[in-house]
């Protein structure tokens, strides 16, 4: 082979130009369509430069080349020779545009992929950030549950101990060091006879009656730490005395220190009457005893001497001194007797009737007997009687026997003043279901201090002789075993003027008729 | 004009009841024992017996059991201090005639005397 | 990098553009003699070579993984190829000049003629270069197609 064609070259030339061209163009815009997705990513961006950069020189090449070629083609070798400098140029410029292009890749890409990294912790933490306040939010929204959960209990603990203190029918206080009272319920303010309203300031040296007791109490509770069922008296707002039975704790800080006290207190004063009623009526009941075997150790030299100064009696005639001594003997002897059987009749266990009686009934046969008398003093008997009272269950003789001493005790009353009224009445109370006497008389009345002693066995306010003290005291017991009441009222309340005299009010309650009259 | 047999703790008791039925012409027995009492009785006839409920042994009501069984148709006044419906009850089932409170009235001991032994033979009713 | 910054850069080959379009007032601040543009475009395809180079170096240390970031390797491979024979087909112009030519009809007809040494054998294949040219540009549009999909896919970077 001697030559070889340029042709193969010049062909490949020129088809190679143009396809670089188109394919430059299509890469192109590839890059363009990543920057247009991205404009932030600076690969892209490097990439869209590159390309546009090789772009141009791509197209600067090719075209000088095809231009070349076609120049050459045509016989215009001198035009060519104008333009190829220029091309040259061109495409130098390129390469170097190129070039300088591709160095920014590297540091460029450091830099990015730094800041990437930056900004991608920064999305974490921030993610992070975000997960954490969620958590805080709905921890502080649970907080807020759990905080109202636990207030709504504690209220509802609060309320039920505060509802506990409030509501307890006995006195329950707190108090501080210096023993003022800090907080006092509704019961015992009660007690103590102050009103809520009044709020008062309180120390326990007001509160307690004695001062040893208060010493006590605030020793032993700062030695052992509490007191139990001390009992104590008390001083209430108006100055009477209640009898209280306390039990309260000493309350200690941190550092145990004494910060104050708590206690409760009972009020004994009802059960302390209670229980002296009941040492009484022991005493009552022992007194009986004693009296009955006293009444029947006496009957006997009793009857003894009635006997032989009545015997002797026959010996003298009544005229004489001895005879006349002799009845002296001999009534005062039967006096003695007279004062046993009243003894023995108080001290009995005796049996009852049981009958329907009606109250009025009574009355009247009572005043029956009495009337006469009583008017010789010029007393005037006032009735009131209701017929239209049920019956009652009891003993007809004994209730009359209790009758005739009030009327008795009131006639003795209006003696001194020479007149007097006495009232009788009985009728029904339908809301207690009680048949109520009530006599009345308008003498001297009984003084307070000694309306609690009148049923006392042997209380007597009348000279000796005149009275045993007994009356009433059977007549207490007498209304007792019928289930019924009596009321003093000293002086007594009438309709006309100031009150004056006394009234026993007498209640029976009404229960079952009896079918027929039983003996107990 | 009857035995009597009359029977009292208290020796100045059953001695005055004595003298009082004496001066009426009765046969008086006193004792203060119970046992001398039944013992007595198991001797001699005894028309009526005036004893006291309350003694120091046993109660009269029992001394009263003890002589019936002796002597039946004796006759029998029972004396207390305290006289109560079941002791009267008893004394009336045993065979007492009539019942006397103490202290004794010299009269009402006399009067009621002969009520009983005027009632030989047939129970007089009780008056208390 | 925004066209201002790149425009920027480019402001010194702008200027000395604008004195090389009027080639008639030839107002150099220093003489350029003669060889002096192929001198710079010979360093120009120098400059080029290592600047590919370094790319590719570059792309290795990203670690990109991607095939189109390898097809851009290939590419870069190519271009330096291209460079190559660029620069010897620039310098062995001088050695083979007009007289080696017989144009029997057009341009067209032009032919080689014998006896062929190393020298014009070599000056006739860098007479292909797009023979590399090409490839590289076809790799490189496969590069930009394959980044492009790989981007619509997942997050590169």
């Amino acid at each position: 082979m001697t030559s070889i064609p340029m042709l193969p070259a010049i062909l490949v030339d020129m088809v190679g130009s143009f396809i670089i061209i188109i394919l430059s163009f299509l890469s192109l815009r590839y890059a363009w369509l990543l920057i247009r997705k991205q404009p932030d990513n600076f690969l892209w961006g490097f990439l869209f430069y590159f390309c546009l950069t090789l772009v141009c020189f791509s197209v600067s090449r090719a075209v000088g080349h095809l231009l070349k070629q076609i120049f050459l083609i045509f016989n215009n070798k001198d035009q060519w020779q104008v333009l190829a400098p220029y091309s040259g140029g061109f495409n130098t410029l390129l390469m170097i545009s190129l070039a300088a292009v591709s160095i920014y890749y590297h540091k460029g890409i450091e830099g990015f992929r730094a800041i990437q990294q930056k900004a991608r912790s920064l999305k974490e933490a921030n993610e992070q950030l975000e997960v954490s306040a969620d958590k805080l939010l709905r921890l502080n929204v649970d907080l807020e549950g759990i905080v109202e959960t636990r207030t709504m209990k504690l209220a509802a603990s609060e309320k039920k101990f505060r509802n506990f203190f409030s509501n307890s029918k006995d006195m329950v206080y707190f108090c501080n060091a210096s023993n003022r009272l800090v907080n006092m319920n509704s019961a015992g303010l009660d007690m103590l006879g102050y009103s809520m309203e009044e709020e008062p300031e309180l120390s326990l040296h007001q509160v307690f009656c004695n001062e040893e007791d208060l010493d006590n109490y605030f020793e032993t509770i700062v030695s052992v730490g509490f007191v139990e069922d001390l009992e104590a008296e008390f001083v209430r707002a108006d100055g009477t005395v209640i009898y209280v039975l306390l039990s309260a704790t000493a309350l200690f800080d941190e550092d145990r220190e004494f910060v104050g006290c708590e206690g409760i207190a009972k009020d004994l004063t009802r059960v302390r009457t209670m229980m002296e009623q009941l040492a009484s009526s022991e005493k009552m009941a022992s007194v009986g005893q004693m009296a009955a075997g006293v009444a029947h150790e006496i009957n006997t030299p009793l009857g003894v001497i009635l006997g032989y100064s009545q015997l002797m009696m026959d010996d003298f005639s009544p005229e004489s001194e001895e005879g006349q001594s002799l009845q002296v003997i001999e009534r005062q002897a039967k006096a003695c007797r007279k004062i046993v059987a009243d003894l023995l009749k108080f001290s009995r266990q005796s049996e009852s009737a049981r009958e329907n009686i009606m109250v009025y009934e009574v009355l009247e046969d009572v005043l029956a007997v009495t009337e006469h008398t009583l008017s010789m003093d010029h007393i005037h008997v006032h009735r009131d009687l209701d017929e239209n009272i049920p019956t009652i269950v009891g003993d007809t003789e004994k209730l009359r026997q209790v009758f005739v001493n009030f009327i008795n005790n009131a006639h003795h009353a209006m003696e001194e003043q020479g007149s007097g009224d006495l009232f009788l009445s009985c009728h029904y109370e339908e809301a207690a279901n009680q048949v109520v006497a009530t006599i009345r008389d308008t003498g001297h009345g009984i003084p307070t201090e000694v309306v609690a002693k009148i049923f006392d066995p042997f209380f007597t306010t009348k000279s000796v002789g005149k009275g045993t003290g007994l009356g009433l005291s059977v007549s207490y017991g007498i209304i007792q075993e019928h289930g019924g009441t009596i009321d003093v009222e000293s002086p007594a309340k009438r309709d006309d003027g100031e009150p004056k005299g006394t009234a026993f009010h007498v209640r029976f309650p009404v229960t079952l008729r009896e079918s027929a009259s039983v003996k107990k | 004009m009857a035995e009597i047999l009359a029977l009292d703790d208290v020796q100045d008791a059953t001695v005055l009841i004595g003298k009082i039925l004496t001066k009426k012409g009765h046969k008086v027995h006193c004792f203060t024992d119970e046992d001398k009492a039944i013992a007595f009785a198991k001797e001699n006839t005894v028309d009526l017996a005036i004893l006291d409920i309350k003694l120091e042994k046993m109660s009269g009501v029992e001394v009263l059991g003890f002589l019936k069984e002796v002597q039946p148709s004796m006759k029998a006044i029972m004396l207390t201090g305290y006289p109560t419906v079941e002791t009267a009850r008893e004394a009336i089932s045993l065979g007492a005639d009539e019942y006397c409170v103490k202290p004794i009235d010299r009269d009402e001991l006399e009067e009621k005397v002969e009520k009983v032994l005027k009632s030989r033979g047939t129970k007089s009713a009780m008056s208390v | 990098m925004n066209l201002v910054n790149s425009t920027h850069r480019m402001s010194p080959f702008l200027l000395l553009l604008t004195l090389t379009v009027f080639p008639g007032n030839a107002w150099a601040v220093q003489s350029h003699g003669a060889p002096e543009g192929l001198y710079v475009h010979q360093l120009a395809h120098v400059f080029f070579t290592a600047a590919l180079c370094y790319l590719i170096w570059g792309i290795r240390q990203s670690a990109f993984k991607s095939r189109g970031w390898r097809f851009l390797q290939i590419f870069c491979v190519f271009m330096a190829l291209w460079n190559v024979v660029a620069f010897t087909g620039h310098s062995l112009a001088s050695y083979v000049d007009n007289a080696h030519f017989i144009r029997e009809g057009g341009y067209l007809t032009t032919r080689l003629e014998g006896p062929f040494t190393s020298v014009k054998l070599l000056f006739y294949f860098t007479k292909l270069d797009h023979l590399f040219s090409v490839p590289a540009l076809l790799f490189l549009y496969l590069a930009m197609k394959g980044i492009y999909k790989s981007s619509c896919e997942v997050e590169e970077i």
